[in-house]
Protein backbone atom coordinates (compact mmCIF):
# COMPACT_ATOMS: atom_id res chain seq x y z
CA UNK A 1 0.00 0.00 0.00
CA UNK A 2 1.09 3.22 -0.87
CA UNK A 3 1.48 5.26 1.98
CA UNK A 4 1.58 8.65 0.32
CA UNK A 5 -1.80 8.33 -1.53
CA UNK A 6 -4.15 6.45 0.99
CA UNK A 7 -5.56 7.75 4.21
CA UNK A 8 -5.65 5.43 7.72
CA UNK A 9 -4.42 1.75 7.25
CA UNK A 10 -6.80 -1.19 5.89
CA UNK A 11 -7.16 -3.23 9.00
CA UNK A 12 -6.61 -6.52 8.34
CA UNK A 13 -9.35 -9.27 8.84
CA UNK A 14 -12.32 -7.49 6.97
CA UNK A 15 -12.94 -4.94 10.41
CA UNK A 16 -12.76 -1.62 11.28
CA UNK A 17 -14.65 1.36 9.74
CA UNK A 18 -14.38 3.56 6.95
CA UNK A 19 -16.16 7.22 5.74
CA UNK A 20 -17.14 8.91 3.46
CA UNK A 21 -15.45 12.74 2.74
CA UNK A 22 -17.92 15.48 2.43
CA UNK A 23 -16.15 15.99 -1.34
CA UNK A 24 -17.14 12.60 -2.31
CA UNK A 25 -20.79 11.60 -4.06
CA UNK A 26 -22.06 9.28 -5.32
CA UNK A 27 -25.23 8.13 -7.48
CA UNK A 28 -26.62 5.24 -9.01
CA UNK A 29 -27.22 4.68 -12.46
CA UNK A 30 -28.25 1.46 -14.34
CA UNK A 31 -25.19 -0.02 -15.19
CA UNK A 32 -22.38 1.81 -12.88
CA UNK A 33 -22.25 3.46 -10.18
CA UNK A 34 -20.43 7.16 -10.63
CA UNK A 35 -18.82 8.52 -8.11
CA UNK A 36 -17.65 12.06 -8.20
CA UNK A 37 -14.71 13.84 -6.39
CA UNK A 38 -15.90 17.05 -5.64
CA UNK A 39 -12.00 18.46 -4.98
CA UNK A 40 -11.00 16.92 -8.34
CA UNK A 41 -13.57 17.21 -10.52
CA UNK A 42 -13.16 13.38 -11.15
CA UNK A 43 -15.46 10.89 -11.84
CA UNK A 44 -15.04 7.16 -10.95
CA UNK A 45 -17.38 4.32 -12.46
CA UNK A 46 -17.91 1.50 -10.15
CA UNK A 47 -19.73 -2.41 -11.22
CA UNK A 48 -23.28 -2.86 -9.69
CA UNK A 49 -21.51 -5.26 -6.87
CA UNK A 50 -18.94 -2.60 -5.96
CA UNK A 51 -21.69 0.63 -6.27
CA UNK A 52 -23.49 -1.68 -3.43
CA UNK A 53 -20.17 -2.37 -1.07
CA UNK A 54 -20.18 1.37 -1.39
CA UNK A 55 -23.76 2.10 -0.30
CA UNK A 56 -23.46 -0.51 2.61
CA UNK A 57 -20.13 1.54 3.76
CA UNK A 58 -21.96 5.05 3.42
CA UNK A 59 -24.63 3.86 5.44
CA UNK A 60 -22.62 2.61 8.22
CA UNK A 61 -18.93 2.72 7.72
CA UNK A 62 -18.56 -1.07 9.93
CA UNK A 63 -16.04 -3.09 7.43
CA UNK A 64 -17.29 -6.18 9.07
CA UNK A 65 -21.32 -5.13 8.88
CA UNK A 66 -20.73 -5.15 5.36
CA UNK A 67 -18.63 -8.16 4.56
CA UNK A 68 -22.10 -10.35 6.61
CA UNK A 69 -24.26 -8.31 4.70
CA UNK A 70 -23.08 -8.80 1.65
CA UNK A 71 -22.40 -12.31 2.39
CA UNK A 72 -25.87 -13.16 3.03
CA UNK A 73 -26.86 -11.24 -0.38
CA UNK A 74 -24.25 -12.57 -2.60
CA UNK A 75 -24.47 -15.88 -1.13
CA UNK A 76 -20.63 -16.05 -1.59
CA UNK A 77 -18.01 -17.30 1.23
CA UNK A 78 -17.09 -14.80 3.47
CA UNK A 79 -13.47 -15.13 3.22
CA UNK A 80 -13.80 -14.26 -0.75
CA UNK A 81 -16.52 -11.31 0.35
CA UNK A 82 -14.20 -10.07 2.44
CA UNK A 83 -11.19 -9.84 0.49
CA UNK A 84 -12.93 -8.25 -2.61
CA UNK A 85 -14.19 -5.49 0.01
CA UNK A 86 -10.63 -4.94 0.87
CA UNK A 87 -9.59 -4.69 -2.37
CA UNK A 88 -12.19 -2.27 -3.11
CA UNK A 89 -11.78 -0.48 -0.12
CA UNK A 90 -7.59 -0.23 -1.15
CA UNK A 91 -8.86 1.37 -4.24
CA UNK A 92 -10.92 3.65 -3.37
CA UNK A 93 -8.51 4.59 -0.44
CA UNK A 94 -5.92 5.18 -3.11
CA UNK A 95 -8.17 7.33 -4.98
CA UNK A 96 -9.20 9.65 -2.09
CA UNK A 97 -12.52 8.32 -2.19
CA UNK A 98 -13.08 6.93 1.27
CA UNK A 99 -10.84 6.89 4.42
CA UNK A 100 -10.10 4.90 7.24
CA UNK A 101 -11.20 5.67 10.49
CA UNK A 102 -7.91 4.15 12.55
CA UNK A 103 -9.01 0.99 15.01
CA UNK A 104 -7.25 0.85 18.35
CA UNK A 105 -3.67 -1.07 17.66
CA UNK A 106 -4.40 -0.62 13.89
CA UNK A 107 -1.28 0.20 11.98
CA UNK B 1 -34.42 53.27 -17.42
CA UNK B 2 -34.02 56.57 -18.31
CA UNK B 3 -35.12 57.52 -21.40
CA UNK B 4 -32.40 59.08 -22.74
CA UNK B 5 -30.41 55.82 -22.13
CA UNK B 6 -32.89 53.51 -23.90
CA UNK B 7 -33.24 55.66 -26.82
CA UNK B 8 -29.13 55.20 -27.19
CA UNK B 9 -30.02 51.71 -27.03
CA UNK B 10 -32.51 51.60 -29.36
CA UNK B 11 -34.68 49.83 -27.10
CA UNK B 12 -37.85 51.57 -26.01
CA UNK B 13 -38.09 53.07 -22.73
CA UNK B 14 -40.90 50.39 -21.33
CA UNK B 15 -43.13 52.01 -18.72
CA UNK B 16 -42.58 50.95 -15.09
CA UNK B 17 -44.15 47.45 -14.97
CA UNK B 18 -41.21 45.69 -15.75
CA UNK B 19 -41.82 42.35 -18.26
CA UNK B 20 -42.38 39.46 -16.82
CA UNK B 21 -41.46 36.08 -18.21
CA UNK B 22 -40.20 31.93 -18.04
CA UNK B 23 -37.31 31.32 -19.42
CA UNK B 24 -35.02 27.98 -18.55
CA UNK B 25 -36.95 27.89 -14.66
CA UNK B 26 -36.53 31.68 -14.30
CA UNK B 27 -38.62 33.92 -13.36
CA UNK B 28 -37.60 36.61 -15.72
CA UNK B 29 -38.42 40.27 -14.94
CA UNK B 30 -36.76 42.55 -17.29
CA UNK B 31 -36.72 46.34 -18.10
CA UNK B 32 -37.60 45.25 -21.40
CA UNK B 33 -39.45 43.03 -23.42
CA UNK B 34 -37.48 39.43 -24.76
CA UNK B 35 -38.02 38.88 -28.35
CA UNK B 36 -40.11 36.18 -29.34
CA UNK B 37 -40.74 35.69 -25.37
CA UNK B 38 -44.52 36.60 -24.62
CA UNK B 39 -45.11 37.48 -21.34
CA UNK B 40 -46.07 36.19 -17.95
CA UNK B 41 -49.25 37.57 -16.68
CA UNK B 42 -49.53 39.26 -13.59
CA UNK B 43 -46.70 38.17 -10.91
CA UNK B 44 -47.21 34.86 -9.17
CA UNK B 45 -45.40 35.75 -6.87
CA UNK B 46 -43.15 33.50 -4.15
CA UNK B 47 -40.69 32.39 -7.08
CA UNK B 48 -37.82 30.83 -5.97
CA UNK B 49 -35.52 31.50 -8.60
CA UNK B 50 -35.89 35.15 -9.96
CA UNK B 51 -33.76 37.18 -12.27
CA UNK B 52 -34.13 40.64 -12.72
CA UNK B 53 -32.55 42.00 -15.81
CA UNK B 54 -31.34 45.77 -16.16
CA UNK B 55 -29.85 47.72 -19.16
CA UNK B 56 -26.97 49.72 -18.51
CA UNK B 57 -24.61 51.86 -20.24
CA UNK B 58 -21.84 49.93 -21.93
CA UNK B 59 -18.80 52.37 -20.44
CA UNK B 60 -20.23 51.84 -16.84
CA UNK B 61 -20.82 48.28 -16.95
CA UNK B 62 -16.84 48.07 -18.35
CA UNK B 63 -16.23 50.30 -15.26
CA UNK B 64 -17.43 48.06 -12.91
CA UNK B 65 -16.20 44.78 -14.13
CA UNK B 66 -12.35 44.15 -12.56
CA UNK B 67 -10.94 42.70 -15.88
CA UNK B 68 -7.81 42.17 -13.88
CA UNK B 69 -8.32 39.96 -11.36
CA UNK B 70 -11.45 38.22 -13.12
CA UNK B 71 -10.15 34.60 -14.44
CA UNK B 72 -11.26 33.62 -17.97
CA UNK B 73 -13.70 30.23 -18.14
CA UNK B 74 -14.25 29.96 -21.84
CA UNK B 75 -13.55 32.18 -24.92
CA UNK B 76 -14.81 31.08 -28.15
CA UNK B 77 -12.79 32.24 -31.64
CA UNK B 78 -12.99 32.41 -35.72
CA UNK B 79 -11.27 30.01 -37.39
CA UNK B 80 -8.70 32.95 -37.98
CA UNK B 81 -8.52 33.20 -33.63
CA UNK B 82 -10.75 36.68 -33.86
CA UNK B 83 -11.92 35.92 -30.41
CA UNK B 84 -15.88 36.38 -31.03
CA UNK B 85 -17.18 35.31 -27.33
CA UNK B 86 -15.49 35.11 -23.67
CA UNK B 87 -16.74 34.44 -20.45
CA UNK B 88 -14.89 35.94 -17.01
CA UNK B 89 -15.87 34.91 -13.63
CA UNK B 90 -14.95 37.02 -10.92
CA UNK B 91 -15.13 35.69 -7.15
CA UNK B 92 -17.26 38.77 -6.19
CA UNK B 93 -18.32 40.51 -9.11
CA UNK B 94 -19.59 37.33 -10.65
CA UNK B 95 -19.62 36.42 -14.69
CA UNK B 96 -19.40 38.53 -17.40
CA UNK B 97 -20.19 37.01 -20.93
CA UNK B 98 -18.71 39.10 -24.09
CA UNK B 99 -19.15 39.23 -27.52
CA UNK B 100 -18.12 41.97 -29.90
CA UNK B 101 -20.97 44.20 -31.50
CA UNK B 102 -23.55 41.72 -29.55
CA UNK B 103 -23.03 42.98 -26.35
CA UNK B 104 -21.50 42.49 -22.84
CA UNK B 105 -23.59 40.84 -19.47
CA UNK B 106 -22.72 40.89 -15.56
CA UNK B 107 -24.26 38.11 -14.27
CA UNK B 108 -24.11 38.07 -10.63
CA UNK B 109 -22.66 35.10 -9.04
CA UNK B 110 -26.44 34.03 -7.31
CA UNK B 111 -27.68 34.18 -11.31
CA UNK B 112 -30.43 36.58 -9.81
CA UNK B 113 -29.36 39.69 -11.40
CA UNK B 114 -28.30 40.63 -15.11
CA UNK B 115 -27.05 44.10 -16.47
CA UNK B 116 -26.97 44.24 -19.94
CA UNK B 117 -25.27 46.54 -22.07
CA UNK B 118 -26.02 45.29 -25.74
CA UNK B 119 -23.95 46.51 -28.68
CA UNK B 120 -24.74 47.60 -31.73
CA UNK B 121 -26.39 44.94 -33.49
CA UNK B 122 -30.24 44.47 -33.69
CA UNK B 123 -32.29 43.60 -30.54
CA UNK B 124 -33.31 40.37 -31.89
CA UNK B 125 -29.55 39.79 -32.43
CA UNK B 126 -27.67 40.76 -29.12
CA UNK B 127 -31.05 39.12 -27.16
CA UNK B 128 -30.11 35.96 -28.70
CA UNK B 129 -26.90 35.93 -26.84
CA UNK B 130 -28.72 36.90 -23.86
CA UNK B 131 -31.12 33.95 -24.36
CA UNK B 132 -28.78 31.60 -25.68
CA UNK B 133 -25.78 32.07 -23.32
CA UNK B 134 -26.69 34.71 -20.47
CA UNK B 135 -29.76 32.99 -19.25
CA UNK B 136 -28.84 29.82 -19.29
CA UNK B 137 -25.30 30.70 -17.35
CA UNK B 138 -27.75 32.34 -14.51
CA UNK B 139 -30.13 29.45 -14.42
CA UNK B 140 -27.15 27.19 -13.89
CA UNK B 141 -26.01 29.57 -10.81
CA UNK B 142 -29.88 29.38 -9.22
CA UNK B 143 -29.15 25.31 -9.23
CA UNK B 144 -31.01 23.84 -12.44
CA UNK B 145 -29.09 22.08 -15.26
CA UNK B 146 -29.25 22.61 -18.79
CA UNK B 147 -28.73 20.62 -21.82
CA UNK B 148 -27.30 21.45 -25.57
CA UNK B 149 -30.52 20.61 -27.11
CA UNK B 150 -33.76 21.45 -28.44
CA UNK B 151 -37.23 19.97 -26.86
CA UNK B 152 -40.83 20.19 -28.33
CA UNK B 153 -44.49 19.09 -26.49
CA UNK B 154 -46.28 15.99 -26.96
CA UNK B 155 -49.03 16.76 -25.33
CA UNK B 156 -48.40 16.84 -21.36
CA UNK B 157 -44.89 15.57 -22.30
CA UNK B 158 -41.72 17.00 -23.78
CA UNK B 159 -38.92 15.23 -25.99
CA UNK B 160 -35.74 16.50 -26.42
CA UNK B 161 -33.16 16.44 -28.95
CA UNK B 162 -29.78 16.85 -27.84
CA UNK B 163 -25.99 17.00 -29.65
CA UNK B 164 -23.47 19.25 -30.88
CA UNK B 165 -23.84 22.25 -32.74
CA UNK B 166 -25.17 21.29 -36.81
CA UNK B 167 -26.09 18.11 -35.65
CA UNK B 168 -29.93 18.98 -36.58
CA UNK B 169 -31.47 19.83 -33.26
CA UNK B 170 -32.81 23.18 -34.90
CA UNK B 171 -34.08 21.45 -38.02
CA UNK B 172 -36.03 18.58 -36.63
CA UNK B 173 -37.55 20.85 -33.70
CA UNK B 174 -38.43 23.78 -36.90
CA UNK B 175 -39.98 20.34 -38.79
CA UNK B 176 -42.14 19.42 -35.93
CA UNK B 177 -43.49 22.89 -35.01
CA UNK B 178 -44.39 22.74 -38.63
CA UNK B 179 -46.13 19.98 -38.49
CA UNK B 180 -48.03 21.42 -35.43
CA UNK B 181 -45.77 20.26 -31.69
CA UNK B 182 -45.38 23.39 -29.98
CA UNK B 183 -41.90 24.07 -29.41
CA UNK B 184 -40.79 24.18 -26.05
CA UNK B 185 -37.31 25.50 -26.33
CA UNK B 186 -34.74 25.58 -28.96
CA UNK B 187 -30.56 25.30 -28.45
CA UNK B 188 -30.66 24.94 -24.53
CA UNK B 189 -33.49 23.08 -22.21
CA UNK B 190 -33.26 23.43 -18.04
CA UNK B 191 -33.84 20.54 -16.29
CA UNK B 192 -35.24 20.52 -12.92
CA UNK B 193 -36.08 17.17 -10.73
CA UNK B 194 -39.66 17.65 -9.79
CA UNK B 195 -41.14 15.03 -7.40
CA UNK B 196 -40.65 11.57 -9.45
CA UNK B 197 -40.63 13.56 -12.40
CA UNK B 198 -37.77 15.13 -15.02
CA UNK B 199 -38.78 19.19 -15.90
CA UNK B 200 -38.04 20.17 -19.31
CA UNK B 201 -38.59 24.33 -18.93
CA UNK B 202 -39.79 26.44 -21.81
CA UNK B 203 -36.81 28.46 -23.35
CA UNK B 204 -35.85 30.05 -26.57
CA UNK B 205 -38.02 30.40 -29.51
CA UNK B 206 -36.59 31.85 -31.90
CA UNK B 207 -35.47 29.68 -34.56
CA UNK B 208 -32.66 30.50 -37.11
CA UNK B 209 -32.60 27.87 -39.91
CA UNK B 210 -30.21 28.07 -42.73
CA UNK B 211 -31.96 29.70 -45.42
CA UNK B 212 -32.22 26.60 -47.95
CA UNK B 213 -33.25 24.54 -45.43
CA UNK B 214 -36.44 27.49 -44.52
CA UNK B 215 -36.67 27.11 -48.19
CA UNK B 216 -37.25 23.45 -48.01
CA UNK B 217 -39.58 23.88 -45.29
CA UNK B 218 -42.04 26.69 -47.25
CA UNK B 219 -41.78 24.19 -50.14
CA UNK B 220 -43.33 20.99 -48.40
CA UNK B 221 -45.74 22.59 -46.04
CA UNK B 222 -47.67 25.47 -44.56
CA UNK B 223 -43.67 27.39 -43.11
CA UNK B 224 -42.75 27.90 -39.83
CA UNK B 225 -46.02 29.27 -37.59
CA UNK B 226 -45.07 32.61 -35.91
CA UNK B 227 -43.42 35.55 -36.76
CA UNK B 228 -40.30 36.39 -38.96
CA UNK B 229 -37.81 38.23 -37.44
CA UNK B 230 -34.86 38.48 -39.40
CA UNK B 231 -33.60 36.99 -42.42
CA UNK B 232 -29.71 37.06 -43.25
CA UNK B 233 -27.45 34.36 -43.57
CA UNK B 234 -30.29 32.69 -41.58
CA UNK B 235 -33.85 32.71 -41.32
CA UNK B 236 -35.24 34.06 -38.26
CA UNK B 237 -38.17 33.36 -36.67
CA UNK B 238 -40.28 33.59 -33.83
CA UNK B 239 -42.40 30.42 -32.92
CA UNK B 240 -45.11 30.21 -30.91
CA UNK B 241 -44.06 28.53 -27.44
CA UNK B 242 -44.90 25.97 -25.01
CA UNK B 243 -45.76 28.12 -21.43
CA UNK B 244 -45.27 24.98 -19.17
CA UNK B 245 -43.05 23.00 -18.06
CA UNK B 246 -43.25 19.35 -18.70
CA UNK B 247 -42.51 16.13 -17.91
CA UNK B 248 -39.27 14.94 -19.93
CA UNK B 249 -40.14 11.18 -21.34
CA UNK B 250 -37.86 10.94 -24.20
CA UNK B 251 -34.02 12.38 -25.28
CA UNK B 252 -33.06 11.54 -28.40
CA UNK B 253 -28.88 11.59 -28.57
CA UNK B 254 -28.55 13.14 -32.54
CA UNK B 255 -25.24 11.94 -34.06
CA UNK B 256 -24.13 12.62 -37.32
CA UNK B 257 -21.62 10.38 -39.59
CA UNK B 258 -19.67 11.10 -42.35
CA UNK B 259 -20.89 7.56 -44.12
CA UNK B 260 -23.50 6.73 -46.92
CA UNK B 261 -26.10 5.49 -44.48
CA UNK B 262 -29.60 6.73 -43.50
CA UNK B 263 -31.05 6.90 -39.75
CA UNK B 264 -30.59 4.17 -37.06
CA UNK B 265 -32.26 4.81 -33.28
CA UNK B 266 -31.15 2.61 -30.50
CA UNK B 267 -32.38 2.33 -27.24
CA UNK B 268 -29.85 3.16 -24.93
CA UNK B 269 -30.66 0.45 -21.92
CA UNK B 270 -28.47 1.76 -19.47
CA UNK B 271 -27.08 5.21 -20.72
CA UNK B 272 -23.78 5.68 -19.75
CA UNK B 273 -22.86 9.10 -17.65
CA UNK B 274 -20.17 9.78 -20.09
CA UNK B 275 -22.98 9.87 -23.30
CA UNK B 276 -24.76 12.71 -21.35
CA UNK B 277 -21.98 14.90 -20.25
CA UNK B 278 -20.81 15.60 -24.03
CA UNK B 279 -24.49 17.04 -24.37
CA UNK B 280 -24.24 19.22 -21.05
CA UNK B 281 -24.19 23.25 -21.95
CA UNK B 282 -22.19 25.77 -19.82
CA UNK B 283 -19.92 23.27 -18.95
CA UNK B 284 -17.19 25.67 -17.92
CA UNK B 285 -19.09 26.08 -14.50
CA UNK B 286 -17.64 23.21 -12.35
CA UNK B 287 -18.31 23.95 -8.38
CA UNK B 288 -18.97 21.43 -6.63
CA UNK B 289 -23.01 22.24 -6.47
CA UNK B 290 -23.02 22.64 -10.11
CA UNK B 291 -21.15 19.03 -10.20
CA UNK B 292 -23.46 17.39 -7.68
CA UNK B 293 -26.91 19.14 -9.72
CA UNK B 294 -25.73 17.81 -13.22
CA UNK B 295 -25.05 13.84 -11.79
CA UNK B 296 -28.46 14.30 -9.47
CA UNK B 297 -30.17 15.25 -13.28
CA UNK B 298 -27.67 12.19 -15.64
CA UNK B 299 -29.08 10.13 -12.68
CA UNK B 300 -32.75 11.10 -13.25
CA UNK B 301 -32.48 10.89 -17.20
CA UNK B 302 -30.83 7.50 -16.74
CA UNK B 303 -33.45 6.24 -14.35
CA UNK B 304 -37.02 8.13 -15.82
CA UNK B 305 -36.19 8.91 -19.01
CA UNK B 306 -35.94 6.84 -22.16
CA UNK B 307 -33.06 7.39 -24.35
CA UNK B 308 -32.17 6.82 -27.64
CA UNK B 309 -29.31 7.20 -29.85
CA UNK B 310 -29.54 8.50 -33.35
CA UNK B 311 -27.11 8.25 -35.84
CA UNK B 312 -27.55 10.10 -39.42
CA UNK B 313 -25.56 9.66 -41.80
CA UNK B 314 -25.17 11.31 -45.50
CA UNK B 315 -28.00 9.70 -46.71
CA UNK B 316 -30.45 11.31 -44.60
CA UNK B 317 -31.35 15.12 -44.23
CA UNK B 318 -33.33 16.97 -42.06
CA UNK B 319 -36.80 15.63 -43.53
CA UNK B 320 -35.83 11.57 -43.25
CA UNK B 321 -34.10 12.72 -39.63
CA UNK B 322 -37.67 14.09 -38.35
CA UNK B 323 -39.65 10.84 -40.34
CA UNK B 324 -37.94 8.13 -38.92
CA UNK B 325 -38.00 10.61 -35.11
CA UNK B 326 -41.80 10.65 -35.60
CA UNK B 327 -42.21 7.20 -36.83
CA UNK B 328 -40.11 5.78 -33.81
CA UNK B 329 -42.21 8.14 -31.05
CA UNK B 330 -46.06 7.70 -32.71
CA UNK B 331 -45.54 4.25 -34.81
CA UNK B 332 -46.19 3.05 -38.22
CA UNK B 333 -48.77 5.40 -39.22
CA UNK B 334 -46.83 8.30 -37.82
CA UNK B 335 -48.84 9.80 -35.89
CA UNK B 336 -47.91 11.70 -32.87
CA UNK B 337 -48.46 9.63 -29.77
CA UNK B 338 -47.91 10.32 -26.30
CA UNK B 339 -44.50 8.43 -25.54
CA UNK B 340 -44.01 5.60 -22.75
Amino acid sequence: MDDETTTGTMPSGGGGRIRIPEHVVFRSFAAQTVVLNLQTGKYHGLNPTAGRMLELLQADGDLSEAVERLTEEYARPRDEIASDLSGLCRDLAARGLIEFEDAPGAR
Amino acid sequence: MRPALAEALRVPAEPLQPWQGDLFGLDVRSEFALEGIAPRGPSRGGSRRRTYLELVDPAALDAEWPAATARRLRAVRSPTGRLLMSIDEHLEAGYRVAAGGFGRFIIAGDGRTIRCAPGRSPVWSWQRLLIGQVLPLAAVLQGLEVIHAAAVAVGEWAIAFAGASGVGKTSVAGRLAQEGLRLLSDDVVALEPFGERLLAHPGGAVLGLRRDEAARLRATGPGLPGDRVAFGVKAYRALPREPRPLPLVRLYLLERRDEPTGVRIERLESPDPRQLLPVTFTSFLRSPARLVAQLDVHARIARDVEVFRVRSGTRADAAALTSAIREHVGGADGAWRRPG
